[in-house]
């Protein structure tokens, strides 16, 4: 009888220590989430090359060549975007204008992604331009 | 009075409960205080970044005419350059060309 009631205290104990873990663990992912602002900076990078690249006359005009087939200005604009994503750091951008896509810097999958959509007047017709920024 | 296991066996685990609660909660507290202090810093810069980028050069980067404030457009004269370790990043037009500017916290 003594014995029957001391094992089942122990297993009341076992039970509260189950409890008592889970309900630490349920816990311990809110110490450990961090803050960070680097989907934010992302997005506002993504802004700033639609922006910077509609302001500049000599890009602008590189976009509407490229939307146009015009040969060349794929390479020329990569080139120019490789070249400032390598300030940045691991970014890949992607462009998309009326169903073309140019890429740069492209190198590894990210698995986040933003983007900025301006409309831009080529001299005849508005059209749609949208900015993606890749990274992890 | 007769000894009890069981009384013994829960002030055992009660001790090693708040012993592991407390090396647990200590080192997660740092790492949360640390990470709080770093996305600080992260907020710091992204917003002297955006402070300097809409103020007008030589107080900002920004190049203004006449009052008007050129969104996104350098002053040639502005200095783009920024130290090693984390810095906001943006970009703008200088000179007709994409240049990278950063602050740092």
């Amino acid at each position: 009888m003594r014995l029957k009631s001391k094992s089942f205290a122990s297993f009341e104990a076992l039970l509260s220590l189950l409890f008592a873990v889970a309900a630490f663990s349920l816990i311990l992912p809110s110490f450990s989430s961090r803050p960070s602002y680097s989907h934010l900076n992302a997005f506002q990078l993504a802004q700033d090359f639609a922006e910077a690249s509609l302001a500049s006359p000599r890009l602008r005009g590189e976009i509407i060549s490229f939307k146009n087939g015009v040969a060349g200005a794929e390479e020329s604009l990569a080139g120019e975007y490789a070249g400032v994503l390598e300030k940045l750091g691991d970014y890949c951008l992607e462009m998309r204008v009326e169903g073309k896509r140019l890429e740069a810097n492209c190198v590894l999958a990210h698995s986040q992604r933003v983007s900025a959509r301006r409309m831009a007047f080529d001299g005849e017709d508005f059209f749609e331009i949208e900015f993606s920024l890749y990274f992890s | 009075m007769s000894f009890s296991w069981d009384f013994v066996a829960a002030i055992v685990l009660f001790l090693a409960l708040c012993s592991s609660f407390l090396v647990v909660f200590t080192s997660s507290s740092t790492a949360l205080r640390e990470g709080i202090a770093q996305g600080e810093e992260q907020r710091a810069s992204l917003l002297q970044a955006d402070l300097l980028l809409k103020t007008c050069f030589p107080e900002g980067v920004a190049y203004c005419e006449n009052g008007f404030l050129h969104s996104h457009v350098a002053h040639p004269q502005a200095n783009l350059s920024f130290e090693s370790g984390f810095c906001a990043k943006r970009v703008v037009l200088q000179n007709g060309g994409l240049e990278v500017f950063g602050a740092c916290a």
